[in-house]
């Protein structure tokens, strides 16, 4: 029994060797071509080219933004140490601890330094490990012009001879200065080709190239040695020392900072380190952004090896070869054809140095840049995050048991690595269109698939080749004449306000000098907008040369969209002011049909009902007419405070709050280069019982501070008073709103219909989420009464926006001037909002003068008014206008 | 007159399972052959050469000890590799994502989960020998509470492979202690009828690997970056051998550095990119013959301590061979498991080492050595 036991068990035994040896038959011989395929595709390596990107175009088919094809000088140091002399000799140096500082000493002194190596002799190689011996072995081969064959030619004279390396192979010393001699001849050839100066020698920026990828090689090391000696994840070792890695929650951070101080003085008692720990801490993971200097590192890597080899045993050659292989670094930007060709005629002569195709980026006018947006290339950083991100990944990738945190940092990882880490080469929108519509306007690269090949064989032949795919067109409704025209009816209305103001207002010339506004249009048939400028603006050459001194100057705010509130704040909140009125003269035309006609006596001064002048309670004023009896299309033609601060009293915070918030207020307008972020609100902070509590706020990404500070409502406060009410009816404190949300609303105050602003006609793909519109009802009589108002405004002599100079009536166009106080101490806002042609209105529009201390009907319509006078206006609006 | 030590020797060897020496030594052999061209050196591998070492120590230790010694230790062999999983949680180095290891200085690792099979075949050996035949499934509790228990630690490490290798331990030998079939089709029914369960119990990186394993011909790229990276790499480099393979220091994905634990887990790979089909199945019958001839040698045996033990040996071999191998083709789960005395793992090599110098002591003891069992003289 137990015999056949036994045999039953060698027969299991052996069924599953044959199924497994029938796997081999299956894998090896029945799939062999095709694994052998798989095998040799999975080791083609993608060297990626760029692809054009997409143009940004305006309404006409203008061009706002496009490519333009360069070329750009890459350095790729892993070939340029095995085919350029300097850096041979550079390296053999370094393996034979010759003093040599780096490339610029080993080109200068190239050739004293040759005749030590004619001289060295088999004991000069005695103290070296075998790799470094053949690594020396390698650059002498090279250097002096020896075959692969004939390396063992060397090695033998290293285990024989005793006659120095110029007695062994005479004809050594001339293939190496011959050698050194060309190499010299064609890095001034290319020099001069490139137009570098002495000062700025091409040498000198391989120099720095090289320094550059030294400190990264020692950091790498320093903190791979730390991971050694922690018995962690290089990638866990400035999580657990950064300086700034705490993380959130005092109990976390204190557990944290316990834990670091630990690992800190570990590794200081295995290393022996006499130093500060922080010091210590800052070498192995400085903060982001610093690089600690290559010199400490140095020396901390030489101590490492004395005191605690096994720690960095073997690193510096592993990280060497990768970081070399990984790193092309951009030595010039776009080099001139001449250099393309010159390196073309011959690749191998100029080894490690190739050209790149890449592009520029132009912008064609300047049109809008705060609106256009930017690009930004991967910098060395980005690059160099790139590789690191894809190091940890494989190693994540490479482990058969994960933990949770790594199976969680290992899918974040990834989740970032596909979307937005930077490849090199990389051109990514930053800013603006440019950023928003990025997915379209990238395209997809091309590629080179080269086959890898086994460390030290030779160059990898080219297999494949993919061209790259231009990105998408996007046309943006934008109008890039009208909006120039815009800008400069803007600095016309600032100059005709300048020179009206009398010498009692004499301190207000220099805030008008400087005009800060923001204009937009909506076409109301479909939402696109013709026009959206800011003022003032920048050109693309001063933001390259003087980014900082733009930046600086946060009064002027030049990177703000006016238009779109931009970011706006403090004494810039743009509070709607006076242009917010006509939405309480149709609420209180909706509770009461006769409101029309109703008059409010108003004394030029006002206080909630019930309340008494004092100290603390300070009546409000209403300076716009003189003291009367108004009815509501007076009170708007005059814009009446007290008339409106009575209204908002009576009808209370709901209503008000109620249509602000279905009209969009205190909500992004939807525009698509802004994202939006849907959330609702606890049912404790709804707004009575009609509010479903959702709200739309700017989505994650650069262009959420396009809106920021401008579209905003304030929830009920519990405390509300007749003050809060009286402001909110003005529009003040409660509500801010752009120029475009405030076109907008006068869009729906003339059609009845709000729109979405729609700045792309084509492409763009997946515009961002926009909140849902909903249908406002506006009963046609009170519609028809308000417009009749807001007609009057622009046409009556009495109306704040007429001008008799500047009439607005003559384009028909009707609407309401504003004047906002941002606070008490700040100049005041004026505001221009209406629509055109006031029969029939096709075009809101809206004008916001930022801090101009002068009331909305004395600039603000001046600028609609020089906009309209324009030859670029009267010829887009010409079916409206003639 | 006392015999000469050579002679002492060669008349220990003759009694005892010598075949199983040479065998050991091949695979040893091709073991170095293939460490050294994982790591891609001018100079052949001494790290790996030492832990060889540790197998000959580890053998020798093991043949001197005297059999009586092992069979009437046993329980504290177990119970002591029970105590050093316990350790493991409160003093195990933390590495590579698992507490497996005991860090004993100087560079030296313990992984008691290696250990945990000597003692496993050593209880078992001992219960199965000391007990008349099992004939019903509650027969088959203590045995398998003494799998279960080592079982369950070694799982919650986390490691799965070693683990899993436990079991075929407890199988082969309840079988081997005359359990009768319709007893041990429930160790077959059971398993599959719980399998579900444990799919949900599992963690999910291992539900990915089995997913993707069971559509290992249909990935797309992202699971091959993913959950497939082990067995799509695994599978390139053996289907890419062909039949004679690429040559030793040659094999591409073994090279380039792109084939994941290619020294410790992953070593077959290797084997098949570097020697082609006839290396592979030539290296799976070298392997098989070391369980096969421990088979064989333990039918020999009357005394049932000394064939399961010997059997139990065998049994190790060959699960690691049939896991570890058929991982590496795509016919299992991938999950991590040595191949005793060709992989990097010191704990490996050493236990592999011991289990083949307990099985040469107790071949070389004088038979009888215990009393027969009632099912042990039928043949």
């Amino acid at each position: 029994m137990r015999k056949r036991r036994l045999q039953h068990l060698m027969m299991v035994l052996v069924a599953v060797q044959v199924i497994l040896a029938a796997r081999m038959y299956q894998l090896q011989v029945v799939q062999h071509d095709e694994w052998a395929e798989r095998a040799h595709r999975s080791r083609l390596e993608k060297r990626t080219i760029p692809a054009e990107r997409g143009r940004i175009l305006d309404v006409d088919g203008v061009v706002l933004a496009e490519d333009r094809r360069s070329f750009d000088l890459m350095l790729e140091y892993r070939s340029f140490r095995r085919g350029q002399a300097v850096a041979q000799i550079f390296e053999l140096c370094l393996l034979l601890r010759i003093p040599c500082s780096g490339l610029e000493e080993a080109a200068d002194r190239g050739l004293e330094i040759l005749d030590q190596f004619i001289m060295l002799t088999p004991a000069d190689f005695r103290g070296l490990d075998s790799r470094r011996q053949g690594d020396a072995v390698y650059y002498l081969r090279k250097l002096a012009g020896m075959s692969r064959g004939e390396a063992e030619q060397i090695e033998a004279w290293l285990r024989t001879s005793g006659s120095s390396f110029g007695e062994a192979f005479p004809e050594a010393e001339a293939q190496m200065k011959t050698h050194f001699g060309d190499c010299r001849l064609r890095l001034r050839e290319l020099e001069r080709l490139l137009g570098l100066d002495s000062k700025e020698s091409l040498i000198a920026r391989l120099e720095e190239e090289r320094q550059s990828l030294e400190r990264r090689i020692r950091q790498q090391a320093v903190r791979a040695a730390s991971a050694e000696a922690l018995e962690i994840g290089a990638w866990e070792v400035a999580e657990h020392l950064g300086v700034h890695a705490a993380p959130g929650g005092h109990a976390e951070e204190r557990a944290w900072r316990v834990e670091r101080l630990y690992a800190l003085q570990d590794l200081s008692k295995r290393w022996q380190w006499a130093g500060d720990l922080e010091v210590l801490a800052a070498l192995i993971a400085p903060p982001s952004g610093e690089s600690p200097n290559t010199t400490e590192l140095g020396e901390l890597l030489g101590h490492i090896e004395t005191v605690s080899s096994e720690d960095v045993s073997g690193l510096r050659r592993e990280l060497v070869a990768r970081v070399h292989r990984d790193r092309v670094a951009r030595l010039v930007r776009g080099v001139d054809y001449e250099v393309v060709d010159r390196i073309g005629q011959d690749p191998e002569a100029f080894a490690g140095l190739q050209v790149d195709l890449a592009a520029d980026r132009l912008y064609p006018g300047d049109v809008a840049p705060q609106l256009i947006g930017n690009v930004s290339i991967s910098t060395p950083d980005d690059i160099e995050a790139y590789f690191a991100q894809r190091r940890v990944l494989q190693e994540l990738a490479g482990k058969l048991v994960r933990t949770q945190s790594e199976e969680e940092l290992y899918r974040e990882l990834r989740r970032e690595f596909l979307r937005t880490t930077m490849r090199p080469g990389d051109v990514l929108g930053s800013s603006g269109a440019e950023w928003a519509f990025e997915e379209v306007l990238r395209g997809e690269r091309g590629y080179l698939r080269e086959l890898a090949g086994v460390e030290g064989e030779d160059s990898p032949r080219e297999l494949e080749f993919v061209p790259p795919r231009s990105g998408q067109d996007v046309q943006l409704s934008l109008s890039s004449r009208l909006t120039t025209a815009a800008e400069r009816a803007i600095l016309q209305a600032y100059d005709i306000a300048r020179e009206r103001l009398g010498v009692d207002r004499a301190d207000l010339h220099d805030r008008l000098r400087q005009p800060r506004a923001g204009f937009a249009i909506i076409d109301l048939r479909d939402g696109s907008i013709p026009v959206l400028a800011t003022m003032p603006s920048y050109t693309r050459d001063q933001y390259r040369n003087d980014y900082e001194l733009l930046e600086a100057d946060v009064d002027a705010g030049v990177f703000r969209n006016r238009a779109l509130g931009g970011n706006a704040g403090g004494h810039q909140t743009p509070y709607p002011g006076s242009t917010f009125k006509p939405l309480i003269a149709l609420l209180a035309l909706e509770q009461d049909e006769d409101a029309w006609d109703r008059e409010i006596y108003c004394g030029n001064q006002w206080l909630p009902p019930g309340q008494q002048s004092s100290e603390q309670v300070r009546p409000l004023h209403c300076h716009n007419h003189s003291a009367r009896a108004l009815d509501m299309h007076d009170a708007l033609k005059y814009s009446c405070n007290t008339y409106f601060y009575t209204l908002a009293n009576e009808m209370g915070w709901d209503p008000i709050w109620r249509r602000s918030h279905a009209l969009g207020f205190g909500a992004p307008t939807g525009v698509e280069l802004v994202p939006i972020d849907r959330y609702v609100i606890d049912a404790s902070n709804r707004e009575g019982g009609y509010d479903n509590g959702e709200r739309f706020k700017p989505g994650r990404g650069p262009n959420r501070i396009l809106e920021t500070g401008a579209n905003y409502l304030a929830s009920r406060h519990d405390d509300f008073n007749g003050f809060t009410l009286a402001h909110f009816g003005i529009g003040q404190v409660s509500v801010h709103a752009s120029p475009l949300q405030m076109a907008r609303f006068y869009g729906w105050l003339g059609t009845g219909e709000l729109v979405t602003p729609r700045l792309v006609l084509q492409g763009g793909g997946g515009a961002q989420a926009r909140p849902e519109l909903v249908d406002v009802p506006l009963d046609p009589d009170f519609q028809r009464q308000v417009r009749d108002a807001l007609r009057a405004v622009t046409e009556d002599p009495s109306g704040t926006a007429y001008d008799e100079h500047y009439r607005l009536d003559l384009f028909r166009v009707a609407g309401k001037t504003g004047t906002a106080q941002p606070s008490r101490i700040h100049a005041t806002h004026a505001w221009f909002a209406g629509y055109f042609p006031w029969d029939e209105p096709r075009y809101a529009v809206a004008v916001l003068c930022e801090n101009v201390q002068l009331h909305g009907g004395e600039i603000a319509n001046l600028v609609v008014h020089q906009f309209l006078s324009s030859e670029e206006a009267r010829e887009y609006f010409h079916e409206i206008l003639d | 007159m006392a015999a000469s030590l050579p002679v002492r020797i060669w008349r220990f060897l003759k009694r005892t399972d010598w075949p199983l020496l040479p065998l050991a030594g091949l695979i040893l052999l091709a073991g170095l052959v293939m460490q050294w061209s994982v790591g891609g050196t001018a100079e052949p591998p001494l790290g790996h050469m030492v832990r060889m070492s540790a197998v000959g120590i580890a053998c020798v230790m093991g043949a001197l000890i005297p059999a009586r010694l092992w069979r009437s230790q046993a329980w504290l062999i177990y119970f002591g590799c029970i105590a050093f999983l316990i350790l493991v949680f409160f003093v195990g180095d933390s590495t590579n994502n698992a507490r497996r290891w005991i860090d004993l200085g100087g560079g030296f690792k313990l992984q008691p989960s290696e250990f945990a099979k000597l003692g496993i075949i050593l209880a078992m050996a001992r219960w199965f020998s000391s007990q008349s035949r099992p004939r019903h499934l509650a027969d088959l509790a203590t045995p398998a509470l003494l799998t279960v228990v080592p079982f369950g630690m070694i799982l919650i490490q986390p490691d799965l492979g070693t683990a899993l290798s436990t079991l075929p331990l407890f199988l082969a030998m309840a079988w081997l202690a005359g359990t009768p079939g319709r007893v041990m089709r429930w160790f077959f029914i059971l398993p599959v009828l719980l399998a579900p369960f444990s799919f949900l119990a599992i963690q999910d990186y291992q539900r990915e690997r089995i997913e993707t394993w069971w559509r290992q011909d249909h990935l797309s790229e992202e699971e091959i970056a993913d959950a497939g990276y082990h067995l799509w790499h695994a599978k390139l480099a053996i289907g890419s051998g062909g039949w004679t393979g690429h040559g030793w220091g040659q094999g591409p994905e073994n090279q380039l550095n792109r084939l994941p634990e290619r020294h410790n887990d992953f070593i077959f790979p290797v084997i098949a990119e570097e020697f082609g089909f006839f290396g592979s199945v030539g290296f799976l019958l070298l392997y098989s013959l070391l369980p096969i001839t421990a088979f064989m040698r333990a039918s020999r045996y009357r005394d049932p301590f000394t064939r399961l033990v010997v059997a139990g040996v065998g049994v190790h071999f060959a699960t690691h061979l049939c896991l570890n191998i058929g991982v590496s083709s795509g016919v299992w789960p991938t999950t991590g498991l040595p191949l005793p005395m060709v992989s990097w793992g010191g704990s490996s090599m050493a236990v592999s080492g011991l289990l083949l110098g307990v099985a040469l002591s107790a071949g070389a003891a004088p038979a009888p050595l215990f009393e027969r069992r009632a099912y042990g003289g039928d043949e």
